[in-house]
């Protein structure tokens, strides 16, 4: 039965051709801290409207992680954030599986529907204090909004 | 989010599959490429820039991936099929490479509703949203994959059975050989290297629609070099070889999660191993001689 639903829905998008939902797109800023866990992230994302600059509060938030260098060869779970203390922010922890640039997808549903990528590059950990995974990594490479406080630089 | 994660993995297995079909279908004749990749990735480009910024239905971006693929590989193949061995390897790596290098520095953005959409050099190509919009959930594409799939792989047990397969197979054991039986080698391989760009190209495209982002480093040689390995691991017997292959990869080897940060390094041993142990694979000719021989038996017996 979903087969012949998925052959109907394959049918009308041919038909349609690829029609668009309506919605404003969604800007992204996403920084992550290593966590005492090896490989394992804290990501903070702060969702904002592309045009009006909103904050997207009470959106259900989904981030996938793969690794461009290795298409299709790192399935990572999966994980659905958690809404923030403030509108627009959101929190999720991410267990990757090596170090290295990947790309987040975050799939953003609820109050409007959007796709956002970001690349970023989670390197070694390690701070000041010598903790082995006690600081962080990254560098977003294509971030659309205003840096702000919680956005650390690359420590190496 | 278990649902999520299960319909990913059967969706890069679907996808990946294509190019391992690619990458085998050279195997079968002979030839090791390095480079299946660049066509999955002229046809993940090209698929997308037709959908994402010329406004073209989803199924004609599919085809037109898969034929501009197709074309490419038909360039490549005109100059390099004469080429045997390690120099038609080495060729097609180049060429992949060359492939990859070009998209590194390709810009061409076109505004829409006030958005710049089109490949953008190293910063990849975004926004490739046809099947995003159109409400698509992630277990409905997965069914058009193996769709697609299933009819690709229909495609090739019918080839296998026919006399262009035998052919394909005779080029692959002795291509003089082949020659002196007054067929034309040359025109036999290149007629396999753009068939296996077709079916390049249609992975690609189902990628490009699936992730709707790619960038050129995904295309680089680590993908041709696990496409050529499925086939090795699989078989070169039959065409469910390299899908094997496929599913001891992603399915098997990230279900042992204790290993998963090592995979590679196991799947880089495990291929090393094969190729001592059993040189065509799992399900080589062999294997599937005496396969289809215990099923015609079991047939005989039945009546």
């Amino acid at each position: 039965m979903r087969i012949f639903i998925a052959g109907l829905t394959l049918s009308a998008m041919l038909i349609a051709g690829g029609a668009a939902l309506a919605g404003e797109r969604v800007a992204a800023d996403v920084s992550c801290m290593a966590t005492a866990e090896k490989l394992t992230y804290d990501c903070t994302i702060m969702l904002k409207g592309k045009k009006s600059g909103e904050p997207v509060a009470g959106a259900e938030v989904v981030v996938k992680a793969d690794m461009p260098s290795m298409p299709l060869a790192h399935n990572v779970r999966p994980v659905k954030a958690a809404a923030g203390a403030m509108p627009g922010h959101y929190t999720a922890t991410l267990e990757l599986e090596m170090l290295g640039e990947w790309a987040l997808t975050l799939d953003v549903s609820g109050p409007t529907r959007d796709r956002v990528v970001k690349k970023l590059d989670f390197g070694p950990a390690s701070d000041e204090s010598g903790h082995e995974h006690g600081a962080m990594k990254m560098k977003d490479h294509d971030s659309d909004m205003d840096h702000d406080g919680m956005k650390m630089e690359e420590a190496q | 989010m278990d649902d999520i994660y299960l319909i990913t993995i059967l969706s890069n297995i679907g996808m990946i599959s294509f190019i391992a079909l690619s990458a085998y279908l050279l195997l079968v004749v002979g030839e090791i490429s390095f480079g299946q990749q660049a066509f999955f990735a002229v046809s993940a480009y090209g698929s997308g820039i037709a959908t994402a910024m010329w406004g073209w239905p989803i199924w004609l971006g599919l085809l037109w991936g898969a034929l501009v693929a197709g074309a490419a590989a038909l360039v490549v193949a005109i100059p390099t099929v004469r080429l045997r061995g390690l120099y038609f390897s080495v060729a097609t790596l180049a060429f992949a490479e060359m492939v990859r290098l070009i998209f590194e520095i390709f810009t061409y953005q076109v505004e829409i509703d006030g958005e710049l959409v089109g490949p953008d050099g190293s910063d990849g190509f975004r926004d490739i949203r046809a099947i995003y919009d159109s409400n698509v959930s992630a277990f409905e594409y997965m069914l058009i994959i193996y769709g697609l799939l299933a009819v690709v792989l229909i495609g090739f047990l019918i080839l296998e059975r026919s006399r262009l397969g035998a052919i394909f197979r005779m080029i692959g054991e002795d291509p003089m050989l082949t020659e002196m039986q007054g067929l034309n080698v040359t025109k036999y391989k290149i007629l396999a290297v753009v068939m296996a760009g077709i079916v390049a190209g249609i992975g690609g495209a189902l990628y490009a629609h699936l992730a709707t982002y790619v960038e050129p480093k995904i295309f680089n040689v680590m993908l041709g070099v696990h496409a050529l390995a499925y086939g090795l691991i699989g078989g070169l017997g039959t065409a469910f070889g390299p899908l094997i292959g496929v599913a001891i990869d992603i399915g098997l080897l990230e279900s042992i999660r204790a290993i998963s940060g090592y995979r590679m390094i196991v799947f880089g041993g495990l291929v090393a191993v094969l190729l001592i142990v059993r040189p065509r694979g799992l399900l080589d000719e062999a294997a599937m001689h005496w396969l289809r021989g215990r099923w015609r038996g079991l047939i005989r017996a039945e009546n």
